[in-house]
């Protein structure tokens, strides 16, 4: 398996070689005239140039046995809260405008509480209910800012 | 007007009922964020820009300052009494501040930093309002090569003075610069790697960015914690220093004031550096070195107060040049475009009252955080018990709505959730959001001055060394990207060498 450091830079140094070709094809002009693609051209030049270094040290690392250290960064994550984090924000942009704010961040704040939070139904209710009035009071309220409470078909 | 008739005129602003309201808020705000491990000034900002879209500019802009030098003031708290800095800036205050409370001393440590912070803030305004006026004057006769040049060295110092590796923070920069050219081109509005997506047709908005970046990524990276804090069991009396330790005090707030507000002004040098600074500073000249490390008072005040008036500091560039020196400083620079408020040289002829409220506020916001922190600093200390397991479900909701709210699009919850998963992995592998951020604000003002004087110079380069101000910043840019480099290669050398013996 790539180590994820290796992986990144080499993503980084692909990266620059597309935007490089994509910048070509948007026109790079003349010096004294230049065109859209001028100035991301030569980021892409530069991005390519500094994460080239990189992918060479890692390689050199990995060719030494040394990358395993550096894996242990995903040793303490506990991938399972970071997937339902992740997911919330998926619920969030799927049932927002369907279902409206107030019951989306109920079924999701709920989840988060009770699931990833790890408590019990009570004082996950009792939470989940008081964030969404506290963000109700501050944002709503007191900023006075727009969201769809309730999906349109209650209005 | 002179600078008094000026001032006066800020106070005139800053005392309008919602102004003060707002400012008030910004600093309460500011202090919880402060307080609170897991969110920083700027992910805070970002949340609540929408809600200052309702507002006269001014208003919103003094709650969004608010909240930035509130920051600095509530960081301390947790360093002296959890020994976990609340902000990055108040790591340095774990050192001397911790080993206080540890002793005892605790209620000295938080009140000679929120003196401190006071006397830093009001030193680095006074200073600040000297600097600004007379900077945008001159600035008044910056051209095209001019900004280029000073953009780019504040993005290489912003490099160069990263906590980490330089190159990462470098490739940080230049992809924050290739975000910028996403939408269209600022010339000729030509569209620019949108992915025939429309809504990226204005580019990407820098509030889901951010959010994703430093909202996002942070409680991804904090859910790992296992542990609730720890509050150091000491009673905390006598928040009003001794003479004694006001005699010890005093010098190093002195000198931090000034200190603080100089590296502030510095692309990259901010509140952290400073703070760091003004500690190595008065380590080194103290007649107490043994102390330090043990609970001086020294290594409180010098650098609480530094930290502070880098805000004043930081300020500087923002107002007089348009040009932000540090990432909180570039989302206020997008709050203020997205007002319509452009600063630079003419903001203080255009909007006085956004420019003037802005100083006025930050003396007024300093009296009200020395209320705030002194007396509340037990109601600050019990909301640090609050575990990490109800608090970031609420940052969710905050972030998720500050996204939803600045144009009411789920395309921009999709952007904040990407930017959250890339900061995410960013920070796993050590590279720094910051750079990003700010190349991503200089971004499309850079490329505008660089294409303009190219077009000005007939596309001859030599019009970056021609022009003394743009000479000396384009050389120190380049004399700093060159000596990381030829060391990055040195040690690659060395790495080869080694392997090539290996084998």
């Amino acid at each position: 398996m790539i180590p994820g450091n290796l992986f990144l830079a080499t993503l980084l140094f692909l990266s620059g070689v597309g935007i490089c070709i994509n910048s070509w094809y948007l026109g790079l002009g003349t010096f004294a005239k230049p065109s859209a693609g001028f100035l991301p051209f030569g980021l892409g030049v530069l991005l390519t140039f500094c994460s080239l270094p990189l992918c060479s040290r890692y390689f050199l690392s990995l060719k030494r046995n040394e990358l395993s250290s550096n894996e242990k960064v995903w040793s303490s994550v506990n991938f399972t809260k970071v997937f339902l984090i992740l997911l919330s924000l998926i619920l969030y942009m799927l049932l927002l405008v369907k279902l409206g704010f107030l019951p989306t961040a109920f079924c999701v704040q709920l989840m988060l509480f009770k699931v990833v939070g790890t408590q019990k139904w009570i004082p996950a209710l009792l939470q989940t209910i008081a964030t969404i009035a506290v963000v109700y009071l501050v944002f709503i309220i007191l900023l006075d800012v727009y969201i769809p409470l309730f999906p349109d078909w209650m209005y | 007007m002179d600078v008094l008739g000026h001032v006066i005129y800020g106070f005139q602003v800053i005392f309008q009922p919602a102004n003060f309201a707002y400012c008030f808020l910004g600093v309460f705000i500011g202090t919880l964020i402060g307080v609170l491990p897991g969110i920083g000034p700027i992910g805070a900002m970002a949340m609540l820009l929408p809600s200052t879209y309702h507002v006269e500019p001014v208003t919103g802009i003094i709650m969004l300052a608010g909240i930035y030098y509130g920051a600095m003031y509530g960081g301390s708290t947790t360093s002296i009494l959890v020994n976990i800095p609340g902000e990055a800036a108040s790591v340095v205050t774990c050192i001397d501040g911790y080993e206080m409370a540890k002793k005892g001393r605790a209620g000295p440590a938080l009140g000679i930093s929120a003196f401190g912070s006071f006397i830093g803030g009001t030193i680095g305004i006074f200073t600040m309002m000297f600097v600004v006026v007379p900077l945008a004057s001159i600035a008044l006769q910056f051209g095209p090569p001019e900004y280029f040049g000073i953009m780019l060295m504040g993005l290489s110092l912003v490099a160069y003075l990263a906590r980490g590796s330089i190159l990462k923070a470098v490739i940080m920069a230049i992809l924050g610069l290739l975000l910028g050219c996403v939408g269209s081109d600022p010339v000729i509005g030509k569209l620019r790697f949108t992915l025939g997506i429309t809504e990226l047709n204005d580019g990407i908005g820098i509030v889901p960015m951010v959010m994703g970046l430093f909202g996002i990524s942070e409680v991804l990276s904090n859910v790992e914690r296992t542990k609730d804090i720890d509050i150091l069991k000491t009673k905390i009396n006598r928040l009003f220093p001794s003479l004694e330790d006001w005699r010890r005090s005093i010098g190093p707030i002195i000198r931090g004031g000034f200190l603080g507000f100089a590296l502030g002004i510095l692309p990259g040098g901010g509140s952290i550096i400073s703070s760091f600074t003004s500690y190595t500073l008065e380590k080194k000249i103290s007649t107490r070195k043994q102390e330090f490390g043990r609970g001086a008072i020294e290594g409180v005040a010098g650098p609480e107060t530094a930290n502070n008036a880098a805000v004043s500091g930081a300020f500087v560039p923002l107002l007089a040049l348009g040009i932000p020196p540090n990432a909180v400083m570039a989302l206020l620079l997008g709050s203020l475009l997205m007002h319509g408020v452009t600063p630079g040289p003419l903001f203080m002829s255009q909007h006085p009252d956004v420019f003037w409220g802005i100083i006025a506020s930050m003396y007024t916001g300093n009296c009200m955080l020395l209320v705030l922190n002194l007396p509340l600093i037990p109601v600050w200390v019990r909301l640090l018990k609050v575990p990490y397991r109800i608090l970031f479900p609420l940052i969710i909701l905050f972030c998720l709505i500050g996204v939803y709210t600045v144009q009411n699009s789920v395309f921009d919850i999709f952007i904040m959730f990407a930017f959250g998963i890339f900061g995410y992995i960013l920070k796993k592998y050590g590279y720094e959001e910051a750079p990003l951020v700010l190349a991503f604000v200089l971004g499309p003002m850079m490329e505008s001055a660089f294409r303009q004087s190219l077009i000005l110079a007939d596309g001859s380069f030599t019009i970056f060394f021609k022009r003394p101000i743009s000479a000396v910043a384009v050389s120190v840019a380049i004399l700093l990207f060159a000596s990381h480099l030829f060391s990055f290669l040195r040690g690659m050398r060395k790495m080869v060498a080694v392997s090539d013996g290996k084998d």
